[in-house]
């Protein structure tokens, strides 16, 4: 669905990404790893058009800038890794901004509304103030806001997540990654996510990107890329996995 | 939330008749209330059912009631563009006059007044009062361009800068005047609605009511661009077209109620930041609710200065600046703690 090819950002001077050509499917869970500064954030900025980026980036096969705005922002969404409001919105008002770019009645964006807090788990405090939120708190509303925005796509929409899981405990990284998960597979979601946690990126992934100073150093499944060199080569860490009952692997 | 919507738009709207209606009889010269209405009601319709005298008549039909009809509609019109700048700048503290509409506008008027006073009539200080807001905002707009976008901060210190400079032109023009231009110079900076005549009563209303529908059908998108501007744009708005398009209607806006009664401080401040206190912040009830409290706010106001030094009058500029300043001083002490 998503396909980049050669594409390049070179602001005053500095090569931030180099050549990057990736492509992302329907129903895929696309992990982009990489050190500080290797281009990850640059990367989905470029695919979530916040960056003029150079070279091509096509979405079923258009290219982004060809998209009408409201088709493109039922088709493509951004979780922003924190959001701050001056003004004190409750949590459905924000998530009822999600239908920004949608047309419906009444009925159904209140149902729709009420049926992604559920999703995302944040139902329980709906009408209370979304400053006074924690950080994990703020982000599932956010998540369930972008989830009402790609409610009315025709084709399998694409989600951008930065980071997911930073502001979340333990027990909600997971629930979160599980729901992004089952939205790639029931739904055909296709996902790019920025992840640190290489745990995560084994169990929830199906593809990932390694970046390296802006370019593309692999693409692979998590187990064949997260090999104990490439870790060290661009984490600087040695790793020591521990096979789990389960048959997987874990990295400590 | 749509409970209290309606409640507030209910009190807000009652509160609007009862002002009314004592603005019409109260003053230096009390009417009756019951026949001041009426006399309202025979200018209608042409009918004949008021027991007025023909001065009593004159004063309701030609002094107060133009009077409190400006009041509403630059009201209103403040109002809602201190709520459009406030979403804009996502900040509860920006004003019309922080881009420097209102310097500008003051500017325009005051040449007007002190280098050529008559060239289009009565017209003249309207006109260069809405030139010079909509120069000043085009220039302090254009100088916050930059590749990426608007930067609403050098957009708030352009426009700190800007009004700074219109102040020293403004003060450089006073000392060049004459004694009349210079009182004329001086009510018109505090405010006033003594100047309501026809002209100036069709162009604010029809500037009042061609914002309303503008700010309206951009709510939702105004809504959006508190979450900030990158997820507003991924919401499919176009931001850049939507921040120059409020840019240009707050100047027209803020231009036409400088123009029609010359700079009132403190509306268009004060009143959308209560409006939210009691609703919230979504755009869809902060801007008609703002509109009917600017328009409570400014007629109350000028009732007072009608009131408080007669026969004479205070400049209305001067009581919304002595209501607001202490009343939104309050707020702020209230809400320190939220900020911190």
């Amino acid at each position: 669905m998503l396909q980049l090819t050669n594409v390049s950002f070179k602001p005053q001077g500095k090569l931030l990404l180099n050549q990057v050509s990736i492509s992302v499917k329907a129903g895929e869970v696309y992990g982009l790893l990489g050190a500080n500064g290797a281009g990850k954030t640059t990367l989905l900025k470029a695919i979530s058009g916040d960056i003029k980026a150079s070279g091509s980036i096509t979405l079923y096969g258009k290219a982004l800038a060809q998209w009408n705005r409201r088709e493109l922002a039922k088709h493509l969404a951004v979780l922003p890794q924190s959001s701050q409001l001056t003004f004190p919105f409750s949590a459905r008002e924000v998530v009822a901004l999600g239908l920004t770019p949608l047309s419906l009645s009444k009925a159904q964006a209140a149902s729709l509304i009420d049926e992604k807090m559920h999703a995302t788990d944040c139902y329980s405090f709906a009408d209370r103030a979304y400053p006074s939120l924690s950080g994990g708190e703020r982000q599932r509303v956010q998540l369930a806001r972008v989830l009402l925005q790609l409610s009315q796509a025709r084709h399998s929409p694409l989600l951008l997540l930065d980071e997911p899981t930073s502001a979340q405990d333990l027990g909600q990284q997971h629930n979160l990654l599980r729901l992004t998960q089952t939205l790639a597979k029931k739904e055909g979601f296709g996902v790019v996510a920025i992840l640190h946690d290489l745990n995560q990126v084994l169990r929830y992934c199906d593809r990932c990107c390694l970046l390296d100073q802006g370019r593309v150093s692999a693409v692979d499944s998590p187990d064949k890329l997260l090999s104990d060199e490439r870790i060290q080569q661009h984490w600087q860490y040695q790793p020591q996995r521990v096979v789990l009952g389960n048959g997987q692997t874990a990295l400590i | 939330m749509q409970r209290s919507v309606s409640l507030c738009a209910l009190a807000l709207a009652s509160l609007l008749i009862v002002c009314a209606l004592l603005s019409l009889v109260l003053g230096a010269m009390n009417l009756p209330v019951y026949d001041s209405l009426l006399i309202v009601v025979d200018k209608l319709f042409g009918a004949n059912l008021s027991q007025l005298e023909d001065y009593q008549q004159i004063v309701v039909l030609e002094l107060r009631l133009p009077r409190l009809l400006l009041a509403v509609f630059v009201g209103a019109i403040l109002a809602q563009c201190g709520a459009v700048v406030q979403g804009l700048f996502r900040n509860p503290l920006a004003d019309p006059g922080i881009i420097g509409v209102s310097s500008g506008a003051a500017v325009g008027a005051i040449v007007a007044i002190v280098v050529f006073p008559a060239v289009w009539g009565s017209w003249t200080i309207p006109t260069m009062a809405f030139v010079g807001g909509l120069l000043t905002t085009l220039l302090v707009y254009g100088l916050a361009q930059s590749k990426s976008g608007t930067s609403v901060l050098i957009l708030l210190l352009a426009g700190v800068a800007i009004s700074a400079f219109a102040g020293a032109a403004i003060g450089f023009l006073s000392y060049f005047a004459d004694d009349a231009s210079l009182r004329e110079l001086n009510v018109w900076q505090m405010g006033s609605l003594t100047g309501a005549n026809d002209a100036n009563l069709w162009l604010a209303f029809t500037t009042m009511v061609l914002l309303m529908i503008a700010f309206q059908r951009r709510a939702q998108a105004l809504n959006a661009l508190l979450l900030g501007e990158p997820e507003a744009r991924h919401l499919g708005i176009d931001v850049e077209q939507l921040k120059l398009q409020m840019i240009i209607l707050t100047a027209v806006g803020v231009g036409v109620a400088v123009s029609c009664s010359g700079i009132i401080g403190f509306v268009g401040l004060v009143v959308p930041h209560l409006v939210r206190l009691a609703t919230g912040p979504n755009h869809h009830f902060l801007l008609p609710l703002s509109a009917l409290l600017g328009a409570v706010l400014l007629m109350c106001s000028d009732l007072l200065a009608r009131l408080v030094v007669q026969p004479a009058e205070l400049p209305v500029g001067l009581v919304t600046v002595l209501l607001g300043a202490p009343f939104f001083l309050i707020l702020l002490i209230q809400q320190r703690k939220n900020w911190s």
